[in-house]
């Protein structure tokens, strides 16, 4: 009896204890800012963005529970968990399934998958593969006249008047430089280049070579590949790497001149040699080279694997102190694609995920600061933490000054690399090489269907 | 009894036929097809075109690089792979040579170690600043990135990747042949040579063939040491067939380009292998 008594205490104690909890939770813990979650009541969230704008107090697929997969490849699985719990916590009836896949295989999986009635509602997307993946892709529900007033480089992205995805983070080529190196030679602040002859100065004088002539330190490296940088370096001098009927043209002047100057670095400057290491990132790490053209993802990659060595950068030179036609050409990362084969309620939710990552700032940013990428988001562009990133802030100043030239077919990459190797490492004569790699190049481009984007750049009627 | 043996027989011919009809006379079907449309069927585009793949095939400056350097390739890396093969073989044939469980173990390992994975070593080996290969040599060559050595470098991968295979299959060979010969040669006086000349090449020969043979098959479709060493660099020096065809296919994405190749490789090795098995027909005639 004592017994039952006891026990009939407790749990009127517990209850009364469990439902004053209860109590306070609500008043305490219910969302007004959106920051925080909890309660039996609907919570109160507050809308964000300037121009698009997400309301998480709508619900998702009429609040029914519901299952969405979004693919992507493999690098930066904790980006899209967090993106995927944030989403989750407004809506928690969304389960979004995140499949990972190894990067080779993805742009094959990919596709094939979006060709059968099993494929992913969202997934990431690349530029570089448009050509392929648009025909799967359903446009985005936000306004574009939204998308164009927030998103840099928008415009590029319009097909028919709709868009299917658009960058929301920028990247390109800037020079990495060892700020020890930098300073033992002597050389300030007040010493880095903005025009290619001053480069070739600064590069001779962070050269270092033993009594014998043998290199110790390149001032400048570009071995193991700089074909990524030189698609660009043509605009400098006004100079399109597109004609108007979606041609190349790499046999111009613009193009030899870009050569002959890399060409000139090592032959009449000596500020490295052709067998002086195979990778100048690597090289750069490893202390062997002062100088080397990176793009942005490079700052985490020295970060990651060569934490001692210090670096900083500076915009890629110009031919003179003007301000040129465009600097280089950027790439972007993409925002996610939509199935356009995926049920009616999968695309629903698929869309109304891309539009909260659209509207929000602390994603894009956490997406951009993890791939040092510059924000193509308006409202981010003067972020003090991604300006702290060097390979970012050297870009905040001209940033319209970058051309996109639109989803380059991989024949364009492989054939400079093809041309720029027999002219540096095998000796072929430059208009020969640059007259080969333009045949073979349009050859390709025959039936690729590729435009061109070059004549929606701000400035291209300077051209 | 018999007649529930003979279903099974049925069976297990059936499977097998079916298995070569679905992975091998399909596929082989579908490629020749392909050559003749504009083909991404990542894209779901199949567009007739005609001879035009086969005629771009046979236009390319590229193609043409391509198949000479790997006829070059196929050529030295089987010639290598035999005399190295034999000799090794020979060698642990011999009487004189103690722990031979311990070289065969050896010379076994590259062959069962991953490509791709030995391949990245190799790149390190190779590299002009820290590779080893220069510092063991006391050269200054840049093995990658001079057309003069870049499918140098690439042979002696291969080189030593295989030639282990060849050393166990020549040693079996070598412990299949007759006692009897030998003895009968020693009574004649016959020195080692002589005997490797008279005896052990001439009897080893059908061996000699089927390394020759599936080397060379093996040895015209490489294309990952390229990839992971050279990417067909510097310039277009060491693009062998298959690594173009890779290229076309799962880089520019253009099948149908990609099956013309592919079925001229095809038919090159097929010929090339009739051509060995006539050969070696001759050789057992003899």
């Amino acid at each position: 009896m004592k017994k039952k008594v006891v026990s009939m205490l407790l749990v009127v104690s517990m209850t009364l204890g469990l439902a004053a909890c209860g109590g306070v939770d609500e008043n305490s813990t219910e969302k007004q800012d959106g920051t925080e979650m909890g309660g039996t009541s609907a919570p109160n969230y507050e809308t964000f963005g300037e121009v698009i704008k997400y309301d998480p107090n709508v619900p998702v697929n009429n609040g029914e529970e519901i299952d969405i997969e979004l693919w992507y490849w493999t690098g930066a699985s904790n980006l899209f968990e967090s993106l995927a719990d944030q989403y989750m916590e407004y809506h928690p009836n969304v389960n979004i399934m995140l499949v990972e896949n190894p990067s080779e295989d993805y742009w094959t999986k990919l596709p094939l998958a979006l060709q059968g009635n099993d494929g992913p509602a969202i997934f990431n997307m690349h530029n570089s593969y448009h050509d392929m993946m648009i025909d799967y892709m359903a446009p985005y529900d936000i306004p574009l006249e939204d998308i164009e007033a927030e998103f840099t480089g928008a415009s590029g992205h319009v097909i028919d008047g709709e868009i299917y995805y658009t960058d929301y983070g920028l990247m390109t080529a800037t020079v990495y430089y060892n700020t020890d190196m930098w300073e033992a030679a002597g050389l300030t602040e007040a010493d880095i280049p903005t025009t290619w002859d001053e480069f070739r100065e600064v590069a001779k004088k962070l050269t270092i070579r033993d009594e014998d002539g043998n290199l110790v330190q390149a001032g400048f490296s570009y071995n193991g590949g700089i074909q990524g940088d030189v698609i660009g370096m043509q605009y400098q001098y006004g100079q399109n790497l597109f004609t108007e009927d979606n041609q190349v043209t790499l046999n111009n002047d613009a193009m030899k001149e870009v050569v002959n100057r890399l060409r000139d670095l090592y032959v009449k400057d000596g500020v490295c040699d052709y067998n002086f290491g195979n990778n100048s990132g690597d090289n750069f790490g490893q202390g062997t080279v002062a100088m080397f053209l990176g793009w942005g993802f490079m700052t985490n990659l020295l970060k990651q694997n060569f934490p001692d060595t210090n670096f900083d950068c500076f915009e890629i030179p110009a031919p003179t102190e003007d301000v040129p036609y465009a600097y280089h050409r950027y790439n972007g990362e993409s925002t996610f694609g939509i199935n356009k084969n995926a049920p009616e309620d999968e695309q629903e939710v698929a869309q109304d995920i891309v539009k909260f990552f659209m509207a929000n700032d602390s994603i894009q940013k956490e997406f951009c600061l993890a791939n040092s990428l510059f924000p193509a988001k308006l409202s981010l562009q003067s972020d003090s933490d991604l300006l702290a990133i060097p390979s970012i802030a050297v870009l905040a100043e001209h940033i319209d000054r970058y051309i996109w030239p639109g989803a380059m077919p991989s024949t364009v990459e492989t054939n400079v690399k093809i041309m720029l190797e027999d002219i540096f490492y095998n000796g072929k004569d430059v208009t020969q090489a640059l007259k080969d790699a333009e045949e073979s190049i349009n050859e390709d481009l025959k039936d690729s269907g590729f435009e061109s984007m070059e004549s929606k750049y701000k400035y291209a009627t300077e051209e | 009894m018999r007649r529930r043996g003979g279903a099974l027989k049925n069976i297990v011919v059936c499977c097998l036929v079916l298995f070569f009809t679905v992975f091998v006379v399909v596929p082989i079907i579908v490629v020749f097809i392909g050559s003749f449309h504009q083909w991404n069927p990542l894209k779901g585009e199949f567009k007739f075109l005609g001879l035009e793949n086969w005629k771009k095939v046979f236009g390319s400056e590229l193609f043409w690089t391509s198949m000479g350097n790997t006829v070059l390739f196929a050529a030295v890396a089987t010639f290598f792979r035999v005399m190295l093969g034999l000799a090794l073989s020979n060698a642990l044939y011999s009487r004189l040579i103690k722990y031979k469980s311990v070289y065969r173990v050896l010379y076994y390992l590259p062959t069962i170690t991953p490509l791709v994975a030995v391949t990245f070593v190799w790149k390190f080996i190779f590299d002009p600043q820290i590779g080893l290969l220069n510092k063991m040599l006391g050269t200054d060559i840049n093995w990658l990135f001079d057309s003069r050595y870049a499918m140098v470098a690439i042979l002696i991968l291969t080189i030593w990747k295989d030639f282990g295979y060849a050393v166990i299959i020549f040693l079996g060979g070598l412990y299949s042949l007759p006692r009897e010969c030998y003895e009968a040669a020693e009574v004649d006086g016959a020195c080692a040579w002589q005997r490797f000349r008279w005896i052990t090449f001439p009897l080893l020969k059908p061996t000699v063939l089927f390394i020759v043979i599936t080397s060379l098959i093996s040895y015209f479709q490489t294309y990952i040491p390229v990839m992971v060493l050279t990417e067909g660099g510097p310039g277009t020096s060491t693009y062998l067939s298959s690594y173009l065809i890779f290229d076309e296919a799962f880089s520019k994405y253009n099948f149908g380009y990609a099956s013309a190749l592919s079925f001229v490789l095809f038919l090159f090795i097929a010929v090339m292998t009739a051509l060995s098995w006539k050969i070696s027909g001759n050789v057992q005639t003899d």
